[in-house]
């Protein structure tokens, strides 16, 4: 063996030798690395939770940011401080209870699974301790109270307006009448009671007739109309100033209708620089909201000839709308005979 | 043997070659420390009241000046004039700048245009915010730029371009092009006019600053307290203070950067955050604020603003705080980073971008705020194909997508220029 091909010899060997401790020391290659998992998106709690994620979608969390009505309020986000509860990041990360913050990403998921489950560590904030399942959740104190709601449900007072009530007295949280307790099936066939993620509120009918008792009677001369505020823990209406509640009638005489539909009382919080009263009775700037508990009652004198009185209960989502608008729901229709 | 001795040594090293980089490490961050703000802010935000006798005296001249009760020429431009030198012309001049009357209120913005206090520029653009009048909204923009503050030019532009209105916005607009010393033809285009009152807000955009030769500055302690009165109200939850004090602050130029700067620095959330969107919207011309800024890169919950904060007012030297952020776990950093990184013109981090654009496992908010970065580094066909792409398929936030292109658009623009 000459000189030089010992020389190359070593020279391969070496390089050889030389590459191998380099490949080591670089690391691993990324193809055998996982990545931790991101949770940023409702779809990828989908594939685990198809029912909630069916629910979710159906409610109007999900449409926080797209809903055509929130869009014209806001003018069109414009309005940026409305971004912080209609785009919200995450509750845990930002406090449970404090002001929110606004997020610039998945801006079709409004109010997300994300917005409520993801804790400040990345990972996912449950009701018990889930180590075995992918997300792994862990159980929450603070994710379960009334404080996870507050950030956004409380810019205009609506967990204020529970704390007052008795509902707060008897440990009646939010969840308990918007969240129900669901049956929800498991991947083995078995059942386990979950929350419901529709949110049911305002925009649902059932809804607002179980929150409050309206009733029509006859005491003497007079119709008296009453508004109870029985089953909402929280004002009724509550949320936006521009949510109402009516209490309409008209008597009838032997001719039909004596006159169109009258205004007996609105319950409704004004904005700020309205200048006439939000209805008949109340002062300017007063808020008729009816809080838990309360009621109501309209004394309306009987007109000669009248025969009878129809009442109507109206839920408005914004007071501007007529009763043929889609935005007004009627909750109750009574006939008084005025024999 | 001792000839080849360092070509082997050299081979070694070649093939041992140095660590593949694990991507960029973050140089150490300047100390976050955050101190309580909102106390401070609302003993500032505490102004005199003004004197009982001096508070008859205004109003007795403003119902005068303002046309509310009849009187003879002398002795309206007496009063007018005793009005406008008094030091507190404003305590009757501001709640008439929102009187029932469009009357009343043009005439108010008329007069507080030329009391020379500019700190009175501050009401005004609530006043710009929330006056329907098409005629009044004329005058309020004219008194503000008389109080050095060119946001109202755009709405003297768009209202020449309205058969009602254009009159009156047009003799405004030749009166301010006469007073910058601006030629224009004779008699003017309404094109010319609106060109230039285009040009003005372009030039007050950029340097905060106002036009109007002249102009007084305004008196520190008042305008300190005029603006902590509003940042303020972003303690509440109550939106529509909080969009008032957004909405002045974002149209005061370069005026309120000492108290944002103090701000960006405070303990409470709501506070940093406010500064920060404030220090983004306006961008540029709030620069000095960068250093203030560059420590909340440490602060998890307002990390996200401050990156979008530092790319839009163009803190390079945060540039090495950015490039890590690529590769962070919260979206919303990430989100911010491509972005910011490409509005500071970070060459360097151009292979990145593309990468991060051309990854499908990335979600669509980063990839396409790294559309936008890469855009903003110089043309490229792959982010111009992806934006391209989700304006056909209507898959992303539309408004978003437009307010990105239109941004590119300004980049553009300022690149010609």
């Amino acid at each position: 063996m000459t000189l030089a091909t010992r020389v190359g010899i070593a020279v391969v060997l070496l390089a050889a030798f030389g590459g191998a401790i380099g490949y080591l020391a670089s690391g691993a290659p990324a193809a055998t690395a996982t990545r931790a998992t991101r949770w940023e998106s409702a779809a990828q709690c989908q594939p685990c939770h198809q029912d909630v994620f069916a629910e979710w979608q159906a409610s109007h969390h999900a449409i926080a940011f797209t809903n055509p009505e929130v869009k014209a309020l806001s003018d069109d986000f414009r309005k940026e401080e409305c971004m912080d509860c209609h785009l919200p990041r995450p509750l845990a990360v930002t406090g449970f209870g404090k002001r929110t913050l606004p997020r610039r990403t998945h801006f079709g998921e409004g109010v997300s699974c994300i917005s409520c489950h993801l804790a400040p560590d990345g990972g996912i904030l449950g009701r018990n301790d889930r180590p075995e399942v992918p997300c792994k959740p862990q159980h929450s104190e603070a994710f379960l109270a009334v404080s996870a709601c507050e950030s956004c449900h409380n810019q205009h007072g609506t967990t204020d307006q529970w704390r007052a009530s008795h509902f707060a007295k008897q440990g009646t949280d939010c969840a308990a009448c918007h969240m129900p307790e669901v049956q929800r099936a498991r991947g083995d066939k078995s059942t386990r009671m979950g929350r419901g993620h529709l949110y049911l509120g305002a925009h649902d009918k059932p809804t607002l007739q179980k929150a409050a008792k309206f009733t029509a009677s006859r005491e003497g001369n007079e119709v008296v109309l009453s508004l109870a505020n029985v089953e909402a823990g929280h004002n009724f209406p509550t949320e936006e100033r521009h949510r109402a509640v009516d209490m309409l009638y008209r008597f009838v005489t032997k001719d039909g209708p004596a006159a169109d539909w009258t205004l007996a009382h609105r319950a409704r919080q004004p904005y700020r620089d309205e200048s006439t009263p939000v209805g008949p009775g109340a002062a300017v700037g007063e808020n008729t909201q009816l809080p838990s508990g309360q009621t109501k009652t309209v004394r309306i004198p009987i007109p000669a000839g009248a025969i009878a009185v129809e009442t109507r209960l109206w839920y408005r989502l914004t007071p501007f709308c007529g009763d043929d608008s889609p935005l007004s729901t009627l909750l109750e229709e009574r006939r008084i005979d005025l024999p | 043997m001792t000839r080849i001795a360092p070509f082997v040594a050299f081979l070694c090293l070649c093939a041992c070659g140095a660590r593949t980089p694990q991507g960029p490490q973050a140089p150490a961050l300047p100390p976050l420390h955050l101190v309580s703000f909102l106390q401070p802010l609302k003993d500032l935000a505490k102004r005199p009241a003004v004197p009982e006798a001096a508070q008859k005296e205004v109003k007795e001249l403003a119902e005068i000046a303002l046309q509310r009760v009849e009187a003879d020429p002398r002795t309206a431009a007496r009063a007018e004039r005793a009005l406008l030198d008094h030091p507190h012309a404003a305590f009757a001049l501001e709640p008439a700048l929102a009187d029932d009357k469009p009357e009343i209120r043009r005439r108010a913005a008329w007069l507080v245009g030329r009391t020379g206090r500019s700190v009175l520029q501050i009401p005004l653009l609530l006043r710009l915010k929330y006056e329907l009048d098409p005629d009044a909204v004329l005058w309020v923009a004219d008194a503000l730029q008389h109080l050095g503050n060119d946001s109202g030019l755009l709405w003297l532009d768009a209202a020449m371009g309205q058969e009602k209105t254009a009159d009156q916005a047009g003799q405004l607009a030749i009166a301010i092009c006469q007073e910058r010393g601006r030629k224009v033809s004779e008699p003017p285009t309404y094109a010319e006019l609106q060109k230039s009152m285009r040009e003005f807000d372009a030039a007050w955009k950029r340097t905060g600053v106002g036009g109007r030769p002249g102009v007084a500055a305004p008196d520190p302690v008042e305008l300190q307290a005029r603006f902590a009165e509003h940042l303020a109200t972003t303690e509440g939850f109550q939106l529509r203070p909080i969009d008032d004090a957004r909405y002045v602050l974002t149209r005061s130029g370069r005026l309120p950067l000492p108290l944002l700067k103090k701000a960006v620095g405070a303990s409470e959330q709501y506070l940093r955050v406010m500064a920060l969107e404030v220090l983004a919207e306006v961008g540029p011309c709030l620069r000095d604020a960068g250093p203030d800024v560059v420590p909340l890169l440490g602060d998890p919950l307002t990390s996200a603003h401050a990156v979008r904060a530092l790319g839009e007012i163009g803190e390079a030297t945060a540039v090495p705080f950015l490039r890590p952020l690529l590769a962070s776990l919260d979206g919303e950093l990430r989100c911010a980073a491509v972005q910011s990184l490409g509005l500071l013109k970070d060459q360097a981090s151009a292979g990145e971008l593309k990468k991060i654009l051309a990854d499908t496992g990335e979600s669509l908010d980063v990839r396409v705020g790294a559309a936008f970065g890469v855009l903003c580094l110089g043309p490229d066909p792959a982010a111009e194909a992806f934006l391209a792409e989700r304006e056909q398929k209507r898959d992303y936030h539309e408004q978003m997508l437009q307010r990105l292109r239109e941004k590119l658009a300004g980049l553009a623009g300022t690149a010609t220029r």
